[in-house]
């Protein structure tokens, strides 16, 4: 697989770098609540690179290549795909978890791949129908709006915490980090590349979009 | 006592790991109780004219009040989750008796949400109901659960008679698998 876009000279030498790259930003959404900035260079970069890698083994095996080398490129396209179907669903899965969130808050649209934002398009007058079919049709008529919030000003559907604690590995040196922005008392800490700290995702996720740290 | 019918829903299917049979008379229920903690409501403020500064009325508007969104919420995350265990469901054995507990707004909602996924993937040109797990080897060893009939294979047709023995390429059997048609052995 060849190299996108890195800013890191010898990485981008290494031609599995994307591969990495995809596997990083799957652990990150695996580990976080929040949806991340869909990837959408990497995921369309990697859907054409397996169509091509996978005729490319097709045309190899009518040319008698041998089976082992043939079996190893499949096994090799299979994990890839995987990888990618896997991140497609975690993504959607969350975005399935934080529907009426998402609703409410039109911001985080940005973040979603034009398919996705119009999945949740689609999933949301099939679930609210669910909704009034089963349960809020047959509720007095005032009390059939679903958004209304209860006596502790929670509405249905937030997201869960965004501040909880994440395993953060620095792939780059990170500087000085302030570990709590909100506290009174400033603290910092000095993070080095290789290094494994625990820290609140909203510290976390600025060097999460940058790429300099990724998520365990 | 108020509420207890909603928060035994929810406990209900907290307490399973599966999903459970759709509780549509417990759900009446609530419907009810809702329906006449409402009236109640409605009755209390007429007699107060809306005037909610006498403590006692307006302790009483607030109890009812609060109990009726105590139960929708609880009946919306009853139904909300129920949801989440149908669409994780899809992602394993698909067993025949999960349609059974469903209600019928639930099979429709099932329905339409395979649907979705299915326009999804067409959008993405990528299937993301394949390959749901990492793939460890090419083929499997597989035995046949249930009669599926002949399948084509890269390597020509394949008859699956129940309880005979395969060694088949994961691709063309995973959703085989997934349905149960398949159990495999390795």
């Amino acid at each position: 697989m060849q190299a996108t876009s890195t800013t890191d000279t010898f990485q981008e030498q290494d031609i599995n770098y994307d591969v990495e790259r995809l596997r990083k930003w799957l652990v990150n959404e695996k580990c976080c609540n929040d949806i991340l900035p869909y990837q959408e260079e990497l995921v369309s970069g990697f859907a054409d690179l397996c169509e091509f890698q996978q005729s490319l083994v097709e045309t190899r095996a009518e040319k008698d290549e041998l089976a082992i080398v043939r079996n190893l490129k499949e096994m090799e396209l299979e994990r890839i795909r995987y990888l990618l179907k896997e991140y497609l669903r975690t993504r959607l899965r969350k975005i399935e978890n934080a529907l009426f969130y998402l609703w409410r808050d039109k911001e985080r649209w940005s973040w979603l791949s034009a398919a996705e934002a119009e999945y949740a398009k689609q999933l949301y007058p099939l679930i609210t129908t669910h909704f009034e079919r089963s349960f809020l049709g047959k509720l007095p008529e005032k009390l059939r709006a679903l958004d209304e919030r209860d006596g502790d000003h929670h509405s249905p559907g937030n997201l869960d915490d965004l501040d909880e604690f994440v395993f953060l590995y620095a792939t780059k040196e990170m500087g000085n980090v302030t570990t709590d922005p909100s506290s009174p008392v400033t603290s910092t800490i000095f993070i080095q590349k290789g290094e494994v700290v625990c820290l609140r995702y909203s510290v976390a996720k600025h060097y999460l979009l940058d790429e300099s740290a990724c998520l365990l | 006592m108020y509420g207890d019918q909603a928060t035994a829903l929810v406990h209900h299917l907290y307490k399973s790991s599966s999903l459970p049979p759709y509780k549509e008379d417990a759900v009446r229920q609530v419907v009810q109780e809702i329906d006449q903690l409402y009236a109640q409501l409605v009755q209390l403020l007429e007699k107060a004219n809306n005037d909610l500064s006498d403590p006692r009325i307006g302790g009483t508007a607030i109890f009812f009040h609060r109990v009726i969104l105590r139960n929708k919420r609880c009946v919306l995350a009853y139904l909300l989750h129920r949801f989440y265990r149908l669409r994780d469901s899809r992602y394993l054995v698909m067993d025949d008796r999960i349609e059974e507990n469903l209600s019928a707004s639930e099979q429709e909602l099932l329905t339409n949400y395979e649907q979705l996924v299915a326009t999804y993937s067409d959008k993405v040109q990528i299937d993301i109901s394949s390959s749901l797990y990492p793939p460890r080897a090419l083929y499997l060893e597989v035995k046949v659960l249930k009669d599926c009939g002949t399948i084509m294979t890269e390597n020509g047709p394949v008859h699956l008679r129940k309880d005979t023995l395969h060694y088949l390429k994961r691709t063309d059997i995973e959703l085989l698998i997934q349905q149960g048609y398949l159990l495999p052995t390795s």
